[in-house]
């Protein structure tokens, strides 16, 4: 029980001093690991209007997202999950901390129905109009038939014309 | 000078008033002087705005720091091409461009309808001008160009100005908005004809015969400003991405959306009679989005990168685009019984019912951009909860529909019109579809395992199979019935049906594209120190600093490396990326350094050096098959302007149907 201990506090020791000495650099591209990057990418950057994320945003000295970075950086030392990570800071802002809209609150689900919802009203319309506009077959003889194909063909040179 | 300036603006204001006024009285009270007077008003219009501008250029060269806009976007120490640029750099100014823009356009209409629609002229016009109206009191009354500085009760010269930002000071920059905006205005003209001919209940499609060309030509200059933009942020902003999903880029991409849709349907129209109803609400949309998209521009309603800040027009914008939406719907439901098709499908599977998919289709793409653009500030507006939509959502969203879009451009060609059968479409299908899955499979056993790129790609190769084999057996027929080598063969299968094969260009154009933003799914993204003479693996290239060099102009301090790029120990290239930071606006820019070949790119971007200035640091990137971008639009371009070009046959649209048998021959009605 006591070496776990000692081994833990040991841990803490070594997460608080790594995360001492990379603040203390003021190198940004110090923070720019694959795990930073990746929780980043969930995180929305808005240093004036910019679209990226913290995780892709260009600007190694952004305002907004070298120290989102830092952050990201600090919890990932202290052993935090991604999803942790994300969590605390939709506590910290909302919402609009998030790079896409969630689909656990109605804004964010609405936002993401709503254009396939549009898209499969939009075939009922289409048929219910092909529908509609649709000039019922009138039976014709096989003799007919070939004629007709004759036709058609002189019909869709034209019209392709 | 800006007195004279402010009062042209002034009495084009008046005089664009007076054309409505007597248009429509012309009009309703059948005298023909006075619709002839408003004509006349519009070249004088035209001419007002024309002296305004010129002043305005003119100060702006000059430099009069005692004008406000001079002073907000130039400097003494700008190149005379940037200074005059700076006519659209600021809210008033490209106000001043736009209204002038969209006169020049109203007085080549008149001017070459002039003997022509003498009924719906006078409508025409007042549209024409109630938009020019308003943009042109923006610029008299709201977001004046020629105000000057004043300190107390007396005007001031501030000697020098605060300049343009740096990133706008690139060519393609300096043309971007222009296009954009001949773009965007371009699409008054053909919707009010469109408008015209419904209020007048015009007998044909003589609106559409009419402005087909500007159509095309509006279309294409909204495909130049789009693509000026995206070879801007590619060289520029120093990440290397060519779109941001940023509501001011959605902005212009949503009216070349409905744009491309209406090309499409207004065939439908001209050939069979169908779909006008439709026709006149994609043009329409057209026109409210463009006027939404310098809505979203202009008033800072949505957070951007582009936008000007928060300004005054802001509602007089929203009212302008929410009272034409309202008065667009009432004059098109009021006309409804005008707008019936002639003529009744005779088939789900032909050629007119893919086209109405295919609006569907652009239309589904175009909302999903205007909800995600928009919903964030009504959402906001409504609950008080901020919301962010960025790239993520967009790219999920687009990504299926345009994978979709591609298919249905390679399905259009193959399906005959008014009705396919099972047989034939199965003979068209066969060997374009049996290519695209060939690149699939090819592509999936070379190690590409992901499936959006890699059914794009197979999408991209059924399409491009599509179009040649249409070009191929055209020709071959041409080629059989003339005894002339192929080449030639396909020159004239070309001239003959200019819309139809330039059409197919495009459509090649549009897929070459979608090749490179496909290459994007391979992209590679590293950022590294280096040390004076250090090298760094990067892919399968070696990148070593050669030297870094520090000096400064009259208009910015520059860091300047130079970067030997090697591969497999031997060196190709050397990249020079440069960072810039302006004495003026303290503002830092990024020259990047590009080795750009048809496979891939090479991208890398100075960052700057590590505090203790031991080592540099630079972004690397590796942007597969991106040149595709810029050389799908060289064929956009071609083929746009073959469209343009008048085909050697001179075409009748034959309204032609199968209407019954005789025993011997069938009867053809024309």
């Amino acid at each position: 029980m006591r070496a776990r201990l000692q081994r833990s506090s040991l841990k803490l020791v070594l997460a608080f001093c790594a995360v001492v000495a990379a603040l203390v650099a003021q190198d940004p591209t110090s923070f720019l690991t694959p795990d930073v990057l990746r929780v980043g990418d969930h995180l929305a950057c808005r240093c004036s209007g910019c679209r990226n994320t913290v995780g892709n945003c260009p600007m190694l000295k952004c305002d907004f997202a070298d120290p989102m970075r830092r952050r990201i950086y600090q919890m990932k030392m202290t052993g935090m999950s991604d999803q942790e990570i994300v969590n605390t800071f939709v506590r910290e802002e909302g919402t609009v901390a998030l790079a896409a809209p969630p689909t656990n609150t109605f804004g964010g689900l609405f936002t993401w129905v709503v254009p396939p919802v549009v898209l499969i009203l939009g075939f009922f319309v289409y048929s219910a109009w092909v529908r509609r506009n649709r000039k019922a077959p009138e039976p014709i003889s096989a003799a007919d038939q070939a004629n007709l194909e004759r036709f058609r063909d002189q019909i869709d040179g034209e019209l392709d014309e | 000078m800006e007195n004279v300036g402010a009062l042209s603006i002034l009495l084009a204001f008046c005089l664009a008033v007076f054309a409505i006024v007597a248009a429509l009285v012309g009009k309703y009270t059948r005298r023909p002087y006075l619709a002839v007077s408003a004509e006349r008003a519009v070249y004088v219009v035209w001419g007002l705005l024309t002296l305004a501008s010129g002043i305005l250029v003119t100060l702006l060269i000059q430099g009069d720091y005692r004008i406000a806009y001079v002073a907000a976007h130039t400097d003494k120490a700008m190149p005379a091409i940037y200074k005059f640029t700076a006519w659209w750099g600021g809210q008033q100014g490209s106000l001043l461009l736009w209204s002038w823009l969209l006169s020049t356009y109203c007085a080549v209409a008149v001017f070459t309808n002039r003997r022509k629609f003498r009924d719906m002229m006078p409508l025409v016009v007042a549209i024409m001008m109630t938009t020019l109206a308003f943009f042109v009191a923006m610029v008299a009354f709201v977001a004046s160009p020629f105000q000057v500085l004043m300190a107390g009760k007396g005007i001031i010269d501030v000697g020098d100005g605060n300049g343009l930002s740096p990133l706008l000071q690139w060519w393609t920059m300096a043309i971007h908005p222009p296009f954009l905006y001949l773009g965007y205005v371009g699409f008054t003209v053909p919707f009010a004809f469109a408008m015209g001919s419904l209020l007048t209940h015009q007998p044909g499609e003589g609106w559409i015969h009419t402005t087909r060309r500007w159509a095309i030509v509006t279309w294409l200059f909204q495909s130049i400003g789009i693509l000026l933009g995206m070879g801007w942020a590619y060289t520029v902003l120093g990440w290397g991405g060519y779109w941001g999903w940023d509501p001011v880029e959605n902005a212009s991409l949503m009216p070349w959306i409905t744009a491309t849709a209406f090309l499409h349907s207004v065939m439908m129209q001209e050939k069979k009679g169908m779909m006008k109803v439709w026709n006149m609400v994609l043009v329409s949309a057209t026109f409210l989005l463009s006027i939404l998209g310098t809505t979203l521009t202009r008033t800072g309603l949505v957070a951007s990168v582009h936008a000007f800040a928060q300004s005054p027009v802001k509602p007089y914008f929203t009212s302008f685009v929410v009272g034409a939406t309202v008065l667009v719907a009432i004059a098109v439901i009021m006309n409804l019984p005008y707008l019936r098709s002639e003529v009744k499908l005779e088939s789900i599977v032909s050629r007119e019912s893919s086209f109405l998919f295919n609006n569907l289709i652009l239309l589904a793409s175009c909302f999903a951009i205007l909800w995600g653009t928009l919903f964030p500030v009504v959402m906001e507006a409504i609950t008080g909860e901020k919301e962010t939509i960025d790239a993520p959502y967009y790219n999920r969203v687009n990504v299926p529909i345009a994978l979709f879009l591609i298919f249905l451009t390679g399905v259009g060609p193959l399906i005959a019109w008014r009705k396919s059968s099972l047989s034939s479409l199965k003979k068209a299908f066969m060997l374009p579809g049996a290519i695209g899955l060939a690149v699939i499979v090819g592509l999936a056993i070379a190690g590409i395992h992901d499936i959006a790129p890699l059914i794009s790609f197979g999408l991209c190769a059924f399409v491009l199979a599509t179009v040649t084999s249409e070009f191929w057996k055209g020709s071959r027929a041409i080629q059989a019935k003339e005894h002339i080598a192929l080449p030639r063969a396909a020159f004239e299968l070309t001239w003959r049906n200019t819309r139809r094969y330039g059409g197919y260009l495009v459509h090649v154009g549009i897929v070459i594209m979608f090749i490179g933003f496909t290459g994007s799914a391979f992209n590679k993204h590293e950022t590294r120190n280096l040390g004076l003479n250090e090298s760094v693996r990067f892919g399968r290239y070696d990148l070593k600093l050669l030297s870094v060099n520090d000096g400064e102009t009259s208009d910015y301090r520059f860091s300047h490396a130079v970067i030997e790029l090697s591969q497999n120990g031997k060196v190709i290239d050397q990249l020079d990326p440069e960072v810039r930071v302006y004495n003026n606006s303290q503002e830092q820019s990024s020259i990047v350094g590009i080795r750009r070949r048809l496979n891939e790119d090479v991208y890398v971007n100075y960052s700057g050096v590590l505090p203790d200035n031991s080592k540099a640091i630079f972004q690397m990137y590796l942007f597969p098959l991106v040149s595709c971008i810029w050389m799908g639009f060289w064929v956009l371009l071609f083929g746009t302007i073959v469209c343009l070009i008048p085909g050697k046959v001179r075409l009748q649209y034959a309204r032609t149907e199968v209407v019954g048998f005789a025993s011997a021959p069938a009867t053809v009605q024309s």
